[in-house]
Formats: C-alpha cells, sequence, structure tokens
C-alpha cells in the first residue's frame, strides 16, 4: 500500500483515479433521472442549455462523491466493497479528494445557475449539502435509519432537472422523488444483508447490523410495496404519465414486490434472494424512469 | 526528484486539469451568448 499522507505533488494518482472519485455508476444514475425530470417538464428548453445542465448536475453528483470519499475514507479502507478507492489505497491524499470536491461542487453550481435558474442552482447545492453534511457527517455512523434519511439527496435529482427546465416545482417532481426516496432503502438494505460484515467491521450501524436481519428483510418488503404503489401514481395524476407507463409501472413493480417477498421469506443466511433484490432494483428504477421518458417524448412528439 | 511514472502522471493530471478549465471557460461563453441570444429573441417577439 502506499503513503496515504504523501503530498499530492508526488502523487502516482492518474486523471483516471481523480475520476472514479466521481462514482461514476452512481452518476449514470443522478444523470438518467435528471434527464427524466428535465424531459418530462412541460415547456421547452435550449437544447444545448439543458445538456449543460445536465452536465452541471452530473458534476454536482461527482462533487459529492468526492466528499463522501473524502469524509469516509477510514471506513471505505476496512470494507472490502470501497477498499480499492484512490483514497484508501494512497494514490490520492484525503485533502485533495476534498478540495477536488469543493471545486467541483461550486462551478457545478455556478455552471447551472448560468445554464438554467437560481432555484435549479440553489436545489443542486441543497442536494450535495444533504448528501455530505446531513448523510455523510451527520448520519451515515450515527442511526440506522441512515440511508432512509439521506435517500433524500439521491431522489432529488429528476427535482433539479424539473426546476431547470421550469423555473419551480410541482408534484409531479415531488413523485418522481417520492419513487427514488421509497426506492432507496430495499436497494440499499438488499446490499447491506450480504455486505453486512462489512459494515459490522467499519462500525456503520446499517439497518441488518443493529436490528437483525429478520426485522430488516420485513421493512424493505414494506417499502417495496410503498414504492411499486409511488411508481403507479404517475399515471393517475392529472395529466401525467399516460397508460405506457402506467403498465408497465404495474408490472415492474409488482416484480419489485415479488423480489422483496423472495428476501423476507428467505432463510436466515440466504444471500442469494437479496443479491437479486439488489441487481432487480437497479433495473427497477432505470426501467420505471426510461418509460417515463418514452411516455414524455411520446406525448411532446 | 520525481521517479519517470511519478513525472509521467504528473504531466497528465496538468493536462487534464488545464483541459478541465478550459472546457469551463468555453462552456461558461457558449451558454452566455445562449442567454443572450434567447433573451433578445424574447424581446424582439415581445
Amino acid at each position: 500500500m502506499r503513503d496515504a499522507a504523501a503530498p499530492a505533488l508526488f502523487s502516482a494518482a492518474s486523471p483516471r483515479d481523480y475520476f472514479s472519485l466521481l462514482k461514476p455508476r452512481v452518476m449514470t444514475l443522478v444523470i438518467f433521472t435528471a434527464l427524466v425530470g428535465l424531459v418530462a417538464a412541460p415547456g421547452a428548453m435550449h437544447p444545448a442549455l439543458g445538456a449543460v445542465s445536465l452536465l452541471a448536475i452530473a458534476i454536482g453528483a461527482g462533487a459529492s462523491g468526492a466528499l463522501n470519499m473524502w469524509w469516509d475514507a477510514d471506513i471505505d479502507a476496512v470494507m472490502a466493497r470501497t477498499a480499492c478507492r484512490p483514497v484508501p489505497r494512497g494514490l490520492i491524499d484525503r485533502s485533495s479528494a476534498g478540495a477536488f470536491g469543493v471545486v467541483l461542487s461550486a462551478s457545478a453550481i455556478v455552471l447551472l445557475w448560468l445554464a438554467s435558474n437560481v432555484l435549479a442552482a440553489a436545489l443542486l447545492a441543497f442536494t450535495i449539502f444533504f448528501y455530505v453534511v446531513i448523510y455523510s457527517m451527520l448520519l451515515k455512523r450515527s442511526t440506522p435509519q441512515n440511508i432512509v434519511i439521506g435517500g433524500a439527496a439521491g431522489a432529488l435529482p429528476p427535482v433539479v432537472g424539473w426546476a431547470a427546465a421550469t423555473g419551480s416545482v410541482s408534484l409531479e417532481p415531488m413523485l418522481l422523488f417520492l419513487i427514488i426516496f421509497l426506492w432507496t432503502p430495499p436497494h440499499f438494505w438488499a446490499l447491506a444483508l450480504f455486505r453486512e460484515g462489512d459494515y459490522a467491521r467499519a462500525g456503520v450501524p446499517m439497518m441488518p447490523v443493529v436490528k437483525g436481519e429478520k426485522e430488516t428483510r420485513r421493512q424493505m418488503f414494506a417499502y417495496a410495496v410503498l414504492t411499486a404503489l409511488a411508481g403507479v401514481s404517475p399515471a393517475f395524476l392529472a395529466g401525467g404519465a399516460g397508460p405506457f407507463y402506467g403498465a408497465a409501472a404495474c408490472v415492474l413493480g409488482a416484480s419489485f414486490v415479488f423480489f422483496s417477498w423472495r428476501v423476507l421469506v428467505a432463510e436466515s443466511g440466504d444471500k442469494k434472494p437479496a443479491k437479486r433484490l439488489f441487481a432487480y432494483s437497479i433495473f427497477y428504477l432505470f426501467a420505471l424512469f426510461a418509460a417515463l421518458l418514452a411516455d414524455a417524448l411520446l406525448r411532446h412528439a | 526528484m520525481l521517479e519517470p511514472d511519478q513525472n509521467r502522471r504528473r504531466n497528465q493530471r496538468n493536462l487534464a486539469i488545464g483541459l478541465a478549465i478550459g472546457a469551463f471557460i468555453l462552456l461558461i461563453y457558449l451558454v452566455t451568448l445562449l442567454r443572450v441570444a434567447g433573451n433578445i429573441h424574447a424581446h424582439a417577439t415581445g
């Protein structure tokens, strides 16, 4: 292992290592949900300004990731899933990761303000603040409700996208927020069920570590049912999504509940259902928002 | 004294920082042009 405290000037980090600080896979989901919020919103935004707004949201999401790696370097080092990140590996020192995150946050907020409006920029700033300060600094190490409350940060991108396009926030983007907010617990607790040892070693009080598998599975099922119901709700809104989206949301939601039920009734110690639910949960959110995007594009056509 | 690999990576980082700053300035410039053009068009059409 390299010396984590080595000065940045002599660092062995490549641009690719800095890019990995941005959590590119998480960014993909943020970009996609923000795109759906932006496209589903009424009103026309100049395509180039829309693209720049999306880029700013993506940079803001990446900045949150870098700041999270700055703050959580100690626990990342003891978790198998995160030990290969550039800070615990000693490729990038903590202060450089923090500075990188701060510069990117400021750039993203200014860029979004210029490309769209002050509300969208303020929402992006709040998202970064919520993820870094509320979730990473205050909740993650102190309560098993960490990802429930912290999930609000991950749920905000479609609202930011909507605000960028319209300069306002209404019920429709709040439903998109609600879907991701309710989806977050079953998604992350599925991961925690098969990575329980990791979180216990790092001292992170995830639900399975604190309340046990049985209680976690029960709560996951409840959240999955609520997610499926919230997923269908845009189809019932006046002027909302159409029947194509409604049908897709029903099928996807029923499958999400089914996979959660498999976790609920699984034998203790059986990790497979949780792994399947984790994989499906990612597919669910992408597919649901893809259906919403297709529906919005059909309506705009 | 830097080792050749460290030197190469530092050059890569410098290039990436330069390109990122250049791209950011260009983006700000283009966004400003688009916003100004949009406002002129909006005023012209009443």
